[in-house]
């Protein structure tokens, strides 16, 4: 099972959306970071099958998805970034839509469907309307209609975007449960969503491909990057200026403890700090344009 | 790889000898069992129009009633009021004719107005079933309307029946064509304000019509007539085949 993304572009008018990507995914989490406006959902709506690409392709076990059309849309799940209902929508009567535009005889869809609430830890609220439920719920929800129709392939186009943090680790831990034995494609700007589920992670930056392996050799990219440094706060400004700086904590006595990036510790006094992935997103992503210590 | 072939080795590797007549006989059994599974394993298209017409709302179910009967009594009181007059009566059956086209643009823009339109479009039956299954709803709820418009129109008032198609189902058939043009060319926000121009345009071409040749508002359907209408009805399927097999609705409903 796999699915290739064989340098696929797209262009709005003036701007070229995405670039050449090309990425191969077999089973497990894959996370595509980026900022906003990197071309990630531009790319997941091409691999989704709503947009065309106008050079390359996206296949499925070697056979492009257009050829495959119906029989690729049976084998896929998505929750795509805007993420809507009628409003007069029940969750059960959302659920129910969607399993019969997905093709599900109504038998199937009710088992589905109860089986998908009690996992989803939404059993008490099916019969509530969709408008009532918190911004968690409504999320979970919108992963139940993906998952309807047991997908091998599971696009989530920024799953956790208004989430609180204990309701994202929740969503977190649901797909990491999920992608065994499937392809589970995540686009976020929020790196700690995949730093730790994702099996291998794909950056973005205006349209391109810029990195691409598992946590680990992302992470050495920034190797030797990342410091800390204790300095008096009315430096700050003119550092915030100078430097990426990642983190700051006031601390006492008029001082701040910085986390920043930089090829040298910006004074004898900078220690070396352990990489995460959220570095090299800020190493790649700068802000502002700042020039490096 | 043929059936026989996977099946012969499939057997191998259990270790399990089959001879020729066994293997053409559970090839018959699968070739048989296999409609029937594929049956449970998808809705029909037909039960899925059902549940689209749940899904497109009470409330616009409710908005159609009521436009019909408005009309309806519109037109009777219309009567009432002014009896005969040909001219006022034909641009009120153009009006409601035009109503009943505009009335389909919400039904139409549902799934974009509410963020349904991805997960339509990528699920099994895909954004041309949807949209195909919503201008069947539209065409028999429509048609359902015109024709009680026009037989009431009718057999209440002196029009002739080259007036009723002039003054109803030409402004419907015109505008309809006009709107499914805008469909698979213009971007999803723009439908609905350039429904309403193609409303307005019809309205006044119509009433040009009424003016220059008040004779047909009496007459009877000539041949002339019959071809314009059959004309507008074949463009309007044409359109609608152009909509649902070539056009780019799909990544226009995107923003």
């Amino acid at each position: 099972m796999n699915l290739s993304i064989e340098q696929v572009s797209k262009q709005y008018k003036d701007k070229k959306a995405v670039q050449g990507v090309s990425l191969r995914l077999t089973h497990g989490v894959w996370g595509l970071l980026g900022a906003n406006g990197a071309g990630k959902t531009t790319l997941m709506r091409m691999v989704a099958g709503l947009l065309k690409p106008d050079a390359g392709r996206v296949t499925y076990d070697g056979i492009p998805i257009e050829v495959l059309k119906g029989r690729y849309r049976d084998i896929f799940g998505y929750l795509p970034q805007e993420f809507g209902f009628y409003p007069e929508f029940r969750v059960q009567d959302y659920l129910e839509y969607v399993a019969a535009l997905k093709g599900l005889p109504a038998k199937r869809a009710k088992e589905k469907i109860d089986r998908l609430l009690e996992q989803l830890t939404l059993a008490e609220v099916g019969k509530k309307k969709i408008s009532k439920l918190s911004g968690g719920m409504k999320r979970r929800v919108g992963i139940a209609q993906a998952l309807l129709n047991d997908p091998k392939v599971l696009l989530l186009d920024e799953p956790t975007s208004g989430l609180d943090p204990g309701e994202r680790i929740h969503l977190r831990n649901l797909i990491s449960e999920f992608a065994r034995e499937r392809i589970v494609l995540i686009s976020t700007h929020i790196v700690s969503d995949v730093e730790y589920i994702a099996t291998r992670n794909a950056i973005m930056k205006d349209g391109r491909l810029v990195a691409e392996g598992t946590t680990e050799e992302l992470i050495r990219l920034v190797e030797g990057k990342v410091w800390s440094s204790r300095v008096p706060t009315e430096e700050l400004p003119a550092l915030e200026r100078r430097l990426r700086i990642i983190n700051l904590r006031n601390e006492e006595e008029g001082m701040v403890s910085i986390r920043y990036l930089g090829d040298m510790p910006l004074d004898g006094n900078g220690v070396r700090e352990k990489e995460r992935l959220e570095d090299l997103y800020l190493w790649l992503f700068p802000q502002n344009g700042r020039e490096e210590a | 790889m043929s059936m026989e072939k996977r099946m012969r080795q499939t057997f191998r590797e259990l270790d399990v000898t089959v001879n020729g007549e066994a293997l053409k006989k559970l090839q018959e059994m699968a070739g048989e069992e296999l409609p029937g599974r594929q049956r449970e394993k998808n809705m029909s298209f037909g039960r899925f129009l059902l549940t689209q017409i749940r899904s497109i709302g009470w409330k616009i179910w409710l908005a159609q009633g009521g436009i019909l009967a408005a009309e309806v009594c519109g037109l009777c009181s219309l009567q009432q009021s002014f009896g005969w007059n040909g001219r006022l009566i034909a641009c009120y059956l153009c009006l409601c004719a035009l109503l009943m086209f505009l009335a389909s643009v919400p039904v139409l823009r549902r799934g974009l107005r509410y963020g349904m339109h991805e997960i339509e479009a990528t699920a099994h039956f895909s954004w041309r079933r949807v949209l195909l299954a919503k201008l069947l709803i539209l065409g028999m709820g429509d048609g359902v309307l015109l024709g009680g418009m026009g037989i009431l129109a009718l057999s209440l008032t002196k029009l002739g029946q080259g007036g009723v198609c002039l003054a109803l189902f030409m402004p419907f058939l015109g505008a309809s064509l006009g709107g499914m043009f805008l469909l698979g060319r213009l971007p999803g926000e723009a439908f609905a304000p350039g429904c309403v121009g193609i409303a307005v345009l019809t309205a006044l071409l119509t009433g040009m019509a009424a003016i220059s040749c008040p004779e047909w508002i009496l007459a009877e359907l000539t041949w002339v007539g019959a071809i314009v209408l059959v004309f507008l009805g074949a463009a309007l399927i044409w359109q609608i085949r152009y909509l649902l097999v070539r056009s780019a609705y799909g990544e226009l409903q995107l923003r």
